[in-house]
Formats: C-alpha cells, sequence, structure tokens
C-alpha cells in the first residue's frame, strides 16, 4: 500500500513537472494585462484576439505550414525509397549508411544551420524560401528513414515473395502489400518529420531572411523587442492546434488502429 | 520430356556460398513428389529457385515444355505456400485469396465464385471477413493453400507447410492436402525434414543431402531399400556398421557377421525394432533404456559403439550399467554396397 501511495505521488509529481511550465504559459496568455506576468492580475480573450489578426504572426504562421507540410512530404518520399532499400537489400557498409543518416540527430542543429547558411546562402545564393525548405528537408529525412527503416525490419520478407508469386511485379508488391503494413510508421513519420519542422529554431535561424520568417523565429523575434502576453497566447494557440491536428488525423486516418 | 525437368542446376547465395552444385529432376504432370533432407541439404534453396525467388547459376527448368529458369517469378504461375503462410496481414481472408485473381483482372463475378470455391474447398466457407491475426495456424495453413491454388498454378510448391502446427492437426491436414492434390490433379512439389510426413503424402521422394541427390524412389523402397547410409539412417536404420572380411567394424572394434553377404558389401544396418536385446551371440552393456509401452527401448554399449536395439516390456528387466545378451540378425540386414 505505501508503495502504491509512493508511486502515484511520483507520478503526479512527473506530471507536474512536464504540465506545470505549460499551465503558467496557458494561463498567462489569457491576461488582460499589458506585460507578460504570472499569475495575471485578470483575465480576458484580448491578446489571443490581437495575435489572431497580428499580420507578421499569420505570414509566419502560413510560412511555417508550408515549410513543414512541404519539407515533411519531400522527405518521406525521399526517406521511404531509402528506408526500403536499406531493408531489403542492405548495401555494403551498412554501418556508415546508418551512422549517416542518424548523424543529423547528433550534429548540433547550430552546426547544421551554420553550414547550410554557408551553402545556401553565401555560396549559391538561394531565394531564402527555398534555402530554408532544403535545409528542413535535409533535417527531416533521417527521422523519415529512421522510422520506417524499423518498421519494415519488422515486416516479414515472405509475404512480399508470396505477392510476386501470385503475379505481382515489384511496384505492385511495393504499393500493394508492403506500404499498407507500414502505414502506422509512415503516419508517425509523418508527424514526427512535420513537429520537427514546425518547432525547429537553430536551423531556421540561420535560414529564414528578409520577408520570410517561421513563426518560432518570429516569436522569437517579438519577445526580444516587447514584453507582451502575446507570445504566451499564440503558444496557447499553437499546443490546441497541434492537438487538433493530432485528433483530426486520428479520426480521419485512425491511427490507433495500428498502435 | 517430363512436366517438370531439372536439368544441371547450379545455385548459390552470394559469390562464395554454393547450395546446389548439379541437380537433375524429373517430375511428372499430376505428381506429388517431395523433396526430403536435413536444414542445409539445398531442398529449399531449388524450390526457390524453381519459383524464380533465386537466380540460376547454370542450367534450365522446363515446365510444361517451356524454359522458365529465366522468366521473373511473377510471370511463372507457380504457386507457393510458405512455412510461416506468409498471409498478408492487412487483408482479410477473401481479399487474401482473390489477390492473384486480381492482379490478373479476372472479373469480379468469375472472381467471386472462383474465391468462394476454394475457400469451400479448404474448409473455411463463412470466415471470409477475418483477418488473419484472428485464425489459429491450421487455418491460417487452409487460406495459404487456397490463395496459392485459386490461381490454377500450373506447379505447386510447399515449404515446410505443416512443421509449424501441432502434430495431430499435422496428421489431419497431410490427409487433407492429399485429397485436394488429387481432386484438381495438381502437380505439388514438397519441401520438408520430416521423413514420417514424406513417407505419408509423396508419390516420389527426393532425397537430398549437401546439394546433391541421395536417392529419387516410391516411399516403400526409400523405406524398405535405401541404398546409401544416409538414406537408411534418415530411414530409420540407427544402427549403421562398416562390413569388412566377414566382421562388422566400428568405433574401433569389431563383430563377427555370421553370413557371407553378396559381394561388395561394405555396409550393413539394422532398425532398432529388429535388434533383440536379452539373448544372441553379442553381449553389451545398458547405457539406457526408456519404455515405449509395448517394447522398452535400449541403447547398449557394445565392441562397435552404440547400438540401439529393443525387448519385449514384460522381459525386460535389465537396468542402466547390467551386461546383457542381444543379436543382429543377419537376415533383417539392409546390406550396402555404397
Amino acid at each position: 500500500m505505501k508503495e502504491g501511495l509512493f508511486s502515484r505521488a511520483m507520478l503526479w509529481l512527473v506530471f507536474l513537472f512536464l504540465l506545470g511550465p505549460f499551465v503558467i504559459v496557458f494561463l498567462a496568455g489569457f491576461s488582460a494585462g499589458d506585460t507578460l506576468a504570472f499569475p495575471p492580475t485578470s483575465y480576458s480573450l484580448r491578446w489571443i484576439g490581437e495575435v489572431l489578426v497580428a499580420d507578421e504572426f499569420q505570414r509566419a504562421f502560413r510560412t511555417s505550414l508550408e515549410i513543414g507540410l512541404l519539407a515533411t512530404v519531400i522527405a518521406l518520399l525521399l526517406g521511404v525509397p531509402v528506408a526500403y532499400a536499406m531493408s531489403r537489400m542492405p548495401p555494403p557498409g551498412m554501418g556508415a549508411i546508418k551512422q549517416i543518416l542518424t548523424s543529423p540527430l547528433i550534429i548540433p542543429a547550430m552546426l547544421v544551420g551554420l553550414g547550410l547558411l554557408r551553402h545556401f546562402v553565401l555560396l549559391v545564393d538561394a531565394p531564402v524560401f527555398l534555402g530554408l525548405l532544403i535545409g528542413h528537408i535535409g533535417l527531416l529525412t533521417p527521422y523519415a528513414v529512421r522510422v520506417v527503416y524499423a518498421s519494415l525490419v519488422n515486416l516479414r520478407v515472405d509475404i512480399e515473395e508470396a505477392a510476386i508469386t501470385l503475379g505481382a511485379s515489384r511496384l505492385q508488391t511495393f504499393f500493394l502489400i508492403v506500404l499498407p503494413n507500414i502505414r502506422s510508421a509512415v503516419i508517425a513519420a509523418f508527424f514526427l518529420a512535420f513537429v520537427t519542422s514546425f518547432n525547429q529554431v537553430p536551423v531556421s535561424l540561420f535560414l529564414t531572411g528578409p520577408g520570410i520568417s517561421t513563426l518560432p523565429i518570429e516569436m522569437l523575434g517579438h519577445m526580444e523587442n516587447s514584453f507582451d502576453p502575446s507570445i504566451a497566447a499564440l503558444s496557447t494557440l499553437l499546443v490546441l492546434f497541434t492537438m487538433a491536428f493530432v485528433l483530426v488525423t486520428e479520426k480521419v486516418l485512425g491511427i490507433s488502429k495500428y498502435m | 520430356m517430363s512436366y517438370l525437368e531439372l536439368h544441371q542446376l547450379a545455385l548459390g547465395y552470394g559469390k562464395n556460398k554454393t547450395a546446389v552444385e548439379q541437380l537433375d529432376l524429373a517430375v511428372e504432370q499430376g505428381e506429388l513428389i517431395s523433396l526430403l533432407g536435413p536444414s542445409g541439404c539445398g531442398k529449399t534453396t531449388t524450390m526457390r529457385a524453381i519459383a524464380g525467388l533465386i537466380d540460376l547459376r547454370a542450367g534450365s527448368i522446363m515446365l510444361d515444355g517451356r524454359d522458365i529458369g529465366r522468366l521473373p517469378p511473377n510471370k511463372r504461375n507457380i504457386g507457393m505456400v510458405f512455412q510461416s503462410y506468409a498471409l498478408f496481414p492487412h487483408l482479410n481472408v477473401f481479399d487474401n485469396v482473390a489477390f492473384g485473381l486480381r492482379l490478373r483482372k479476372v472479373d469480379a463475378v468469375t472472381l467471386r465464385s472462383k474465391v468462394e470455391r476454394v475457400i469451400a474447398a479448404v474448409g473455411l466457407s463463412g470466415f471470409e471477413t477475418r483477418l488473419p491475426a484472428q485464425m489459429s495456424g491450421g487455418q491460417q495453413q487452409r487460406v495459404a493453400l487456397a490463395r496459392a491454388i485459386v490461381i490454377e498454378p500450373k506447379l505447386l510448391l510447399l515449404d515446410e507447410p505443416l512443421s509449424n502446427l501441432d502434430a495431430k492437426l499435422r496428421v489431419q491436414m497431410r490427409a487433407e492436402l492429399r485429397r485436394i492434390q488429387r481432386e484438381l490433379g495438381i502437380t505439388m512439389l514438397y519441401v520438408t525434414h520430416d521423413q514420417e510426413e514424406a513417407l505419408a503424402l509423396s508419390d516420389r521422394i527426393v532425397v537430398m543431402n549437401g546439394g546433391k541427390i541421395e536417392q529419387l524412389d516410391v516411399p516403400e523402397n526409400l523405406f524398405n531399400a535405401p541404398r546409401t547410409r544416409f538414406v537408411a539412417n534418415f530411414m530409420g536404420f540407427e544402427n549403421l556398421f562398416d562390413y569388412r572380411d566377414g566382421f562388422l567394424h566400428g568405433d574401433g572394434g569389431k563383430l563377427p557377421f555370421a553370413v557371407a553377404p553378396p559381394d561388395g558389401t561394405v555396409c550393413a544396418g539394422w532398425r532398432p525394432e529388429r535388434v533383440t536385446v536379452g539373448a544372441g551371440p553379442y553381449n553389451g552393456t545398458v547405457l539406457s533404456r526408456g519404455f515405449l509401452g509395448d517394447a522398452v527401448e535400449y541403447l547398449l554399449q557394445t565392441p562397435v559403439g552404440p547400438v540401439k536395439g529393443m525387448a519385449a516390456a514384460t522381459a525386460a528387466r535389465w537396468r542402466e550399467g547390467d551386461s546383457v545378451d542381444f543379436a543382429l540378425p543377419a537376415g533383417e540386414a539392409l546390406l550396402l554396397q555404397a
């Protein structure tokens, strides 16, 4: 009984640790005052309304969404075939390839950002949006490969062979047999990659430029200039947006069936 | 010309690993032929080569008068049943079975009737909407069989299809497989390491060892008159001894052999049930005993090494370490010239 009490207490402590900061932001977002304060002296929807109509936030949100969705889709289009090839026809030097694919998860994103800045902006003089997009694709592809590869390794090869003996071509086998069975991994990779892109600061910091900014960068800039509760309000909206995003995809795609 | 002919087949994996060096085999239409052998003997490799899942190094595969050895596997029209069943986990029974027909663009009405007929033939009517994960091993096995035969393949390959089932179900499925094979008149190549299964099912059996055919024969001949030591051992002649100059040799010692065998005899063998324990010209020490119901099986230490024999349960009073007489009846011996 004592242990039950102890573990329950630990559970609540962990919850508090994880959710506490969010509660502060959440409450601050509904402040009616002019400066960021906790606890707020009075509550209103004032700042929620302000960030919703603010031009710079709308633009940055759209950029984030565009970059996030485009980069995620392209990363999956690149990553799924790579993962398939790695799992079914392991090339020589497989260990090295895996290391390289993991490296963006290990190398500080700051470094990647700086390197990409030199490459795209200073060397090639690529448009800002394109540089940002390519930077994000490079960042997300390893996530896509990793997640999908793990699922492919667990998928039996003999069901593909069965499909082939029944008359399916390699391509048909991939689309009719392999893809439906790694669906949950592809969806998981999609979420992971999109959220990574959407929350990305270090790489974006280097690659955003005049007129084009992602939401986190815009928020960072805003906080440096003014100390009003709009960032808290916006953060609250973002959390709600993410939750809605997950709920809708869950309803539409039914991922929990696969988990 | 036979229905299926393998000529000088050479198979292997990678650059260096050879699985089958040179294999010739002819199978008649409607025949059920087994490839029997221990793991690593090349039987599964041979089957996969016929299916087109691995490339030939050399040789040819003729099926129904056509060389299919270089055709891609999806153009061969050969059905295959896998050891793990390999059902598509995301498709229900109906869609699993219909998969091959859909690829062949069979119209919906024909497809439905064909699929339903074959599902009925394997005794799974009413299970059409089940997913593979919701079925027992035996049922999954039937789905795999239905899926492979519904495309009316020229040849059906079965890779140890019963090895994941429990003993009782295995015997039951064996009979069912035989019935379906007879009804459809389908030519089957059956891979197994279980000699009892091969003997019970096959028209003919190919015993393979080290990538080569040891013996190809009907079950009766294989069982009663194996021609090599390997086959003899595989068919239950567990007591095998070298024969030279009137003596059985083994383990550094020898025993006299009562009669003169035909010229060229190099080996003599007995099944354990033919070795009588309790009386006879030879003497040994009991290493272990096992009660089998009617009889007791003994493992004896003898001058020619361990010998396995039987005694009637009523007379079997010897225990581990006891000295006991035994006989290797010359009239019951299998004599090998190779």
